[in-house]
């Protein structure tokens, strides 16, 4: 009926060997990376070096050479602080100021409007294509589907 | 010697105002005290009291930028712990999430067009709706300027998570899971917060979407670059 997940015992964590874990994760992650900018330079892909790297560790973490238990502390503790590496990408705005005393209103209303226009279009064709699925497939798969997206209980 | 005493001081500065940006925004949760719009409003603050040049600031701040890169290939964990979700909903996750992507695109550059913006500008425009780090390296990558990337992807997030719901409650999208799809791919991590509301699924599917549309624009900027710049 419903998927049980095995809840496991909460160990007791010694920060340091927490964030050891994480450093050497980060490292793990920062090798793909690396990996990854080396295929993308080799082979002129049209991607960034991290997607390459990233599709790279995922396919390695589908053949099961890596587990997923083995980078999720790391991972997880990248992304919450993503904001932090934001900074300095961000700081260096302070080098175009003009720009945006002369364009801000229109600017940012042309950025609002191109983005609910994204957010409606997505949301609806993927509606649409959910919709067709339930119709065309298998009960079996229309069940899981009806199962996923009715949570107004 | 001394650049690279300069870049530890930047790194101590910068962890010194986010460390309490992020405690303070914890605490208010108002989405204006997001740490990444507070810390840097005290940094450029900073560096132009005293008169510190924006090269001084990288000599640190490119050591944080670059861990970026290891960011997004972090995400390849949630998308392997989500795997089962993203095969159930494979079609309308692909169909919305390119479907947005393209769109997207296509008004941005159409709009920064019109207003007549300079081409680093435009590049730097197109990319909004991509999850940051992989924004700011593809910006970068094809000659657009990637400090207001990160603006306009924040513009993007913002506008997305504070309005998308409420214009996907006038279309009358009824399923939550195509909240989610739409969230994460005009709002990339932004609208995968906000995904929370609309339960687990949406969420996963919310992630998914951001992934998706972050591989779809890396493929498909530098077309637009070429299509608009030859």
């Amino acid at each position: 009926m419903s998927e049980h997940k095995e809840r496991r015992e909460q160990t007791l964590d010694i920060p340091l060997k927490k964030y050891t874990g994480i450093v050497l994760q980060v490292i793990l992650m920062y090798g793909f990376y690396w990996i990854g900018n080396l295929i993308q330079a080799v082979l002129h892909l049209p991607l960034t070096g991290s997607i390459v790297g990233m599709l790279l560790l995922f396919i390695v973490i589908q053949l099961g050479w890596i587990r997923v238990s083995w980078g999720e502390e790391g991972s997880s503790w990248l992304q919450s602080n993503l904001q932090l590496l934001f900074i300095p990408p961000t700081v260096g705005i302070i080098n175009h100021f003009d720009f945006f005393r002369a364009n801000t209103v229109l600017l940012v209303l042309g950025l609002v409007v191109s983005t609910l226009v994204t957010c409606l279009l997505s949301a609806k064709i993927s509606e649409w294509l959910m919709a067709w699925r339930s119709t065309h497939q298998s009960k079996k798969e229309a069940i899981s589907c009806s199962h996923s997206s009715s949570e107004s209980e | 010697m001394l650049p690279f005493i300069l870049g530890i001081g930047m790194i101590a500065l910068t962890l010194a105002i986010y460390i309490p940006a992020t405690h303070l925004y914890k605490r208010l949760k108002w989405p204006i005290l997001m740490p990444v719009l507070t810390a840097t409003t005290v940094i450029v603050l900073i560096l132009i009291i005293f008169d510190i040049k924006l090269d001084t600031y990288m000599l640190g701040g490119r050591w944080i930028q670059e861990l970026l890169g290891p960011a997004v290939v972090s995400l390849a964990f949630p998308l392997a712990k989500h795997l089962d979700v993203l095969k159930r909903n494979i079609i309308p996750i692909l169909g919305g999430t390119l479907g947005g992507s393209i769109v997207g695109m296509s008004t941005g550059a159409a709009i920064s067009l019109l207003l007549g913006y300079p081409q680093d500008i435009v590049i730097a425009l197109l990319p909004k709706s991509i999850t940051t780090p992989v924004a700011i390296q593809l910006a970068d990558q094809v000659g657009g300027n990637s400090s207001f990337t990160s603006l306009f992807v924040m513009i993007a997030g913002f506008s997305g998570i504070l309005l998308g719901p409420m214009i996907l409650k006038w279309a009358k999208v009824s399923s939550k899971n195509a909240y989610g799809i739409g969230l994460g791919s005009a709002s990339h991590a932004l609208g995968m917060a906000r995904s929370f509301e609309y339960g687990e699924n949406a969420v996963a599917l919310s992630s998914v979407s951001m992934i998706v549309s972050a591989i779809a624009g890396s493929v498909m900027l530098p077309l637009w670059v070429w299509m608009i710049y030859g």
